[in-house]
């Protein structure tokens, strides 16, 4: 073909070629039939060698293509990007998975099937309604019925099927019927993190705790790693409960941090909430205690001020004040809850938990540098945690001299379990303040903190909650293989009235281990403990929150690889020359 | 000539239109099946997904310890059991045998399954193989010392007995029950030396139906158990 076009396209040439001649000059008749059959032949070749040309452009298009294609490799990307189309796009579900630090799902979303009508499309409401209710038990006849009838497009009729309801609904072959996909949040281990975590709204959006603080992030897909460790949860869930059942309490909160990141590992508040049924959840229940509740909390807060005193350069460990006689200023009176009614050197003011002891000490190093240090260890300020709900502590204001003393031993300043927590990692791990988080952190991205106390007095202060739990208060947070220690702490809470109500406790017990170099604090408190047979009916720190503690970390410190204590590690925080003091208090677990 | 290129073109056309449309209809399979298979692929990764779920939830450490009391008798590890360095960790003790059975009766409310056979037709042979009286002398050896209660020292072979007997009695059932079962494969051992005085000292072990005695047939049980553990077997 192409040959043919050749031989036309010369002919046409040639004829081009020739010289132009006046066709009407001096013609004959028939010479001018002539000219006129020549002038049709040549306006049909000109056609023709037009069309051919048309033609041959066409080809050598093709022709260039198809090399380009073939041999030049020109299409080859956009070939590709053709077959990375054909691929299966991964499953993305709306809402990413929360996972543990070990990478345990704590919370993800499953696909699931609603059912919903058409109601215009509905031929006969009454039969279909009934109909459905026979497969859907739970659904009420009368309501579908009413909702098929309305002149609606849209009517959703029951959320989140199981298959088998799908299938059984899509058996009946009720016409305007239609099933919308769409994707549940289920939280595999129940109420086991439910605070933390919070919830979900219908609609998957994040409405409390963490799916709040993280909505966008976890809309976008991105999965998020926890600092929580499911196992370690566990234990001190099962733990709490079991305090709470043994000592009739109302409630209980318990965490684990770890002193060198502010990870927080465990965080429990009791009574909690099924994530999976919010519906029948109580405001109660869903109030996150151990972040968003501020309690006075008594006497774990000696161990704050202790710190202040050595810290400040105003007492040393020789120090002794006089705890023989109550306390008196202005028309309050401080006294001792167990006094040993004697001068007390700084280690048997923390040991005993002498209230007169420490407010001598806190009048000692003065209302300034007290309120410096709280400030400087995260008590004054709303702590900073990755969840909405955070509560922010009381701070007295004016802050005077009473008050002063009182916050010594923990009252008159109510500050959030987290915020004890945070300080007292401080407070053991070298001095270095650490803000507390729920998310994990990579490794080697540990915040660098910040130093809030000497790496002396941080070590003292190890020796002294060392001290507390061998010969003092804490001694029922012993545990065998690692070496405990703590302080215990019992206040009073207000009563409506504005007064301290005797019998309404808030008994607390907070611990690090191992102590010669502490790894993790653990917290827990007992709210309204009733006193047992067993505990001769104090419901004290010393006797609920203390052996509660003890079981915690005697479980989860294998669990976390923390190993066994030796003998080598247990003396270098416990100097001989404090042994002297313990001779007399060690039977007797004095509480305050 | 004309006809002949006419045709060949012809020809070439009808072969290249089949061939297109025999493509075509490949490449629509092709394309059938991938589509199939990227389906496929969605179902399963949301049957991961799912199964991810319950994973979890199967997983709670609460269940897993309550799994594990019940089935595998085993106990979490303790704060003692947590030595940073292999420099602290004790020397072996002196007698494993004992203190391994000791620890198997304490530690395992139920008793152990029934490798019981097995072992057993291994430990048989042994006193059977050589002449009844040698057998009661092999006491020296490491089978004899829990096994076969020496013969010359009795007192001995009332405590190893009772040690290993409570493991036996603990399925509850009539007592004859559970000596039945593990007697039998012993049988063979116990009529050749019969003739030896090696039983004699406690006939009542063998005749009498009472709990107690029973359970001496499960001796050779617990002592099977012991020589499998590997403890037992470098000490060889």
């Amino acid at each position: 073909m192409i040959g043919r076009l050749a031989t036309i396209i010369k002919g046409r040439a040639a004829t081009a070629l020739a010289p132009p001649r006046d066709p009407s000059r001096g013609m004959t008749e028939s010479q001018r039939a002539e000219a006129q059959r020549r002038r049709a032949i040549e306006t049909g070749r000109n056609r023709l060698l037009f069309t051919g040309i048309m033609f041959t452009l066409a080809f050598a298009v093709i022709a260039g293509r198809m090399v380009d294609l073939t041999v030049l490799k020109g299409g080859e990307t956009q070939v590709r990007q053709q077959a990375r189309m054909a691929r299966t796009a991964p499953l993305e579900m709306g809402r990413a998975d929360i996972v543990d630090r070990n990478g345990v799902v704590l919370a993800t979303s499953l696909p699931t099937v609603s059912l919903y009508a058409n109601a215009n499309e509905v031929l006969d409401p009454e039969e279909a309604a009934a109909k459905l209710v026979r497969v859907l038990p739970d659904l009420s006849r009368a309501d579908v019925q009413a909702r098929l009838s309305a002149p609606r497009n849209f009517v959703y009729l029951k959320r989140n099927l199981t298959p088998r309801e799908q299938y059984e609904v899509n058996a009946l072959g009720i016409p305007g019927l239609y099933f919308e996909r769409g994707e549940r949040r289920i939280y595999p281990h129940g109420g086991l993190f439910s605070h933390v975590l919070g919830l979900t709204d219908i609609d998957n959006n994040g409405i409390a705790g963490l799916e709040k603080t993280f909505d966008g992030l976890l809309k976008s897909g991105t999965p998020l790693r926890l600092a929580l460790d499911a196992r370690v949860q566990t234990v001190m869930r099962n733990e709490l409960l079991r305090a709470v059942e043994t000592f009739s309490a109302i409630g209980a909160i318990g965490m684990v941090m770890d002193v060198h990141t502010g990870e927080i590992i465990s965080m429990v508040s009791l009574p909690d909430f099924d994530p999976n049924n919010p519906g029948a959840t109580t405001a109660e229940n869903m109030f996150n205690r151990a972040t968003l509740g501020v309690y006075e909390m008594g006497s774990t807060f000696k161990l704050l001020n202790t710190a202040i005193a050595l810290d400040s350069g105003k007492s040393t460990l020789q120090s002794v004040y006089d705890a023989s006689k109550p306390l008196r200023v202005a028309r309050f009176t401080i006294s001792d809850f167990h006094g040993k009614n004697r001068p007390l050197t700084v280690p048997e003011v923390l040991m005993h938990s002498s209230n007169i002891a420490s407010a001598k000490m806190a009048i000692d190093y003065g209302t300034e540098t007290q309120r410096a240090y709280m400030g400087a260890l995260g008590m004054l300020r709303t702590a900073a945690i990755e969840l909405p709900e955070v509560g922010s502590p009381l701070v007295p204001s004016p802050w005077r001299e009473i008050n002063t003393m009182t916050i010594s031993y923990g009252h008159g300043i109510a500050v959030t379990p987290l915020q004890v927590v945070t300080g007292v990692s401080a407070l053991v791990n070298g001095g270095i303040l650490r803000p507390a988080t729920l998310v994990k952190h990579e490794p080697g991205a540990e915040p660098a903190g910040q130093r809030v106390l000497k790496e002396q007095t941080s070590y003292q202060m190890r020796q002294l909650m060392r001290l507390t739990v061998m010969g003092g208060s804490g001694s029922m947070s012993e545990v065998p293989g690692y070496h405990v220690g703590g302080k215990t702490g019992t206040a009073e809470k207000l009563g409506a009235g504005g007064t301290y109500r005797r019998k309404s406790l808030l008994s607390s017990f907070i611990a690090a281990f191992p102590m010669h170099d502490p790894r993790y604090v653990v917290l827990a408190m007992i709210d309204e403990p009733q006193g047992t047979k067993e505990t001769f009916g104090y419901a004290t720190g010393g006797w609920t929150a203390a052996p509660a503690v003890g079981r915690v970390i005697s479980q989860i410190g294998p669990m976390l690889g923390v190993p066994s204590t030796t003998e080598d590690q247990a003396e270098a925080v416990l100097p001989i020359r404090y042994l002297h003091t313990l001779t007399k208090s060690t039977a007797s677990a004095s509480t305050e | 000539m004309i006809r002949g290129i006419t045709l060949l073109w012809a020809v070439i056309a009808v072969v290249l239109g089949v061939g297109l449309f025999m493509l075509k209809y490949e490449v629509q399979e092709q394309e059938d099946h991938l589509a199939r298979l990227n389906r496929d692929i969605r179902a399963h990764q949301e049957s991961i997904h799912v199964l991810r779920a319950e994973w979890a939830f199967l997983n709670d450490p609460a269940r897993l310890r309550e799994l594990s009391q019940r089935h595998l008798g085993l106990k979490p590890l303790g704060p003692t059991h947590m030595l940073a360095a292999v420099a602290d960790l004790p020397m072996r003790p002196e007698k494993i045998p004992e203190a391994m059975m000791a620890r198997n009766e304490s530690d395992k409310p139920v008793p152990p399954p029934k490798p019981v056979p097995a072992p057993l037709s291994l430990a048989a042979p042994k006193p059977v193989t050589p002449k009844p009286a040698p057998a009661a002398q092999a006491p020296e050896t490491r089978q004899a010392r829990a096994t076969a209660p020496a013969p010359q020292q009795p007192r001995q072979t009332q405590p190893a007995a009772q040690a290993v007997a409570k493991p036996a009695p603990a399925p509850r059932p009539a007592p004859a029950a559970p000596p039945v079962a593990v007697a039998a494969p012993a049988r063979p051992a116990a009529p050749v030396p019969q003739p030896t005085p090696v039983y004699s000292p406690q006939p009542p072990a063998y005749s009498a139906p009472a709990p107690v005695p029973a359970p001496v047939q499960p001796v050779p049980a617990g002592d099977v158990i012991v020589i499998k553990s590997p403890a037992l077997g470098s000490a060889r």
